[in-house]
């Protein structure tokens, strides 16, 4: 299935629940933030190359421990790299190697609804303060008009006793809580998810549980297909 | 009984043919029609965000048309005028219902736009080519990937210090005058082809577009003479800018001389 990252603020920590989901699900990771990625990259071809048609999307992926397809740095990389594309390579990624996490760029513009649109669902990140629900809501008003089911909402970086009640009926989908941990920020700094380097830790069992109810909501999905297919 | 009514306009201008199509639905039931163009050459049809409105392909329309409603359309093409224009085709009765809302990859760029860098952020260095990214400093590296195969071509650079390249200054220098030469030259082309694509006839735009590969061709073309003309204002201020430094350096050769 092709799962979409998105938090319609930045700065929630999107990029850091994508890598570390992608890794509790042992799916590819597809970082899809064009003009500003963010997660690890490294060298031969990337997202930009595989959107400008110079690469195919299976070679550009790499595995290192966990899967990851990266994404350019440059702005004119941003720039020759057709969004467009982006349905085409995300679909072949999932033939080629199942599962597929997208981190998709802050805003609503097409780098939002592409994904969107190919998604068969989303997770929604969010910081339990009121500047990045009133987006957390914006965007899953984009993703119900993209047919983009929402699995869950994660509140991250929590400190504090979170409104999870207010939030579950704000966005109508349960809600995941993340506390705050450095590790998990770390973790895309030194390209080691947090389920490897801390495989005990409270974070660690969060995103084990958001992995779970991907993969139920995966499996519901699948035979809701297979009835209508019947 | 006619199913449908069809109006059409045609408008010439600078040699492009210029359609309108009204369409009505005379019945009950909702429609399935299909507009072909008429016309040889290239159909431009209505775009947003730079993606062809939903149901046009490269020879026409298709689409349905509710019980007793209207239907306008509108499009270009690169061709001599034809009368009548299109052919209109009532395919017959269509699903009561309007058409698919599937969400594409196609409609979501159409509704949101592209989030694209605008040409002008892109940096180009003194030659007009867009500058290789790299990862800023600081940011994490993949470990345990192979060297760097990439297949993205690199993009042309130049050495900031041209004398270290072989320590020899002239030869470098040479080179470096045939490189700005061969650049200048290859700018001066593609200006020269905009300039008979501005304002030309069918005949003289049909030879430009052959040269340089259709439509998609001429789009390049007009990207890249955009970016050709930032890049020669960069260098022409740059070059004023040098010039002015060169005219008020005075090396003090005899000087030099005696102390040596």
């Amino acid at each position: 299935m092709i799962l979409a990252v998105v938090s319609g603020k930045g700065g929630v920590g999107k990029s850091t629940v994508a890598f570390n989901l992608g890794a509790a699900m042992d799916a590819v990771v597809v970082d899809a933030d064009l003009g500003m990625a963010d997660l690890p990259t490294g060298p031969g071809p990337d997202l930009h190359d595989v959107l400008a048609g110079r690469a195919d999307p299976t070679e550009a992926v790499r595995e290192a421990g966990f899967r990851l397809l990266p994404c350019g740095r440059s702005l004119a990389g941003a720039r020759a790299a057709d969004v467009g594309e982006l349905g085409a390579a995300l679909r072949a990624v999932e033939a080629a190697y199942g599962d597929v996490v997208v981190d998709c760029p802050a805003g609503r513009r097409a780098d939002v609804g592409v994904p969107l649109a190919v998604a068969d669902a989303c997770v929604v990140v969010t910081a339990p303060r009121a500047f990045a629900l009133a987006d957390a809501l914006r965007t899953r008003e984009l993703a119900r008009e993209l047919d983009a089911g929402l699995v869950s909402v994660v509140l991250n970086r929590v400190v504090d006793d979170p409104p999870r009640e207010a939030v579950e009926r704000l966005l109508g989908a349960p809600a995941l809580v993340v506390p705050a941990d450095p590790r998990v920020g770390r973790s895309v700094a030194e390209a080691e998810p947090v389920v490897a380097v801390a495989p005990e830790s409270e974070v660690t069992a969060r995103f084990e549980e958001l992995a779970g109810r991907v993969r139920s909501c995966r499996s519901a999905s699948e035979t809701a297909l297979g009835s209508v297919r019947q | 009984m006619r199913t449908l009514d069809v109006d059409w306009t045609l408008d010439e201008r600078d040699g492009v043919s210029l359609v309108q199509v009204r369409l009505e639905n005379r019945t009950e039931t909702r429609r399935r029609v299909r507009v072909s163009n008429q016309m040889d050459g290239d159909l431009l049809p209505p775009r947003r965000e730079g993606v062809p409105e939903a149901g046009w392909d490269a020879d026409g329309y298709s689409g349905t048309l509710a019980p007793e409603a209207s239907l306008a359309l509108g499009y270009a093409c690169l061709g001599d005028p034809v009368r009548p224009p299109v052919e209109v085709t009532d395919e017959g009765r269509a699903d009561p219902s309007p058409d698919g809302t599937d969400p594409t990859a196609d409609a979501a760029v159409r509704e949101l736009g592209s989030a694209a860098p605008p040409a002008s952020a892109v940096p180009v260095d003194a030659f007009g080519a867009p500058r290789a990214g790299d990862a800023a400093p600081g940011q994490s590296r993949l470990e345990g990937a192979s060297a760097d195969t990439s297949s993205a071509p690199s993009s042309r650079t130049v050495p900031d210090d041209v004398d270290d390249a072989d320590g020899n200054p002239e030869t470098v220098g040479v080179d470096c005058d045939r490189d700005a030469d061969d650049w200048l030259d290859g700018v001066e082309r593609r200006v020269e082809r905009c300039e008979r694509l501005t304002g030309a006839t069918v005949t003289e735009a049909a030879d430009v577009l052959s040269e340089v590969g259709g439509l998609d061709g001429a789009e390049t073309l007009s990207a890249r003479v955009s970016e050709d003309a930032t890049a020669l204002r960069a260098l022409a201020e740059r070059a004023s800018r040098l010039a002015d430094r060169a005219e008020e350096t005075d090396v003090p050769v005899e000087a030099l001389r005696r102390i040596a």
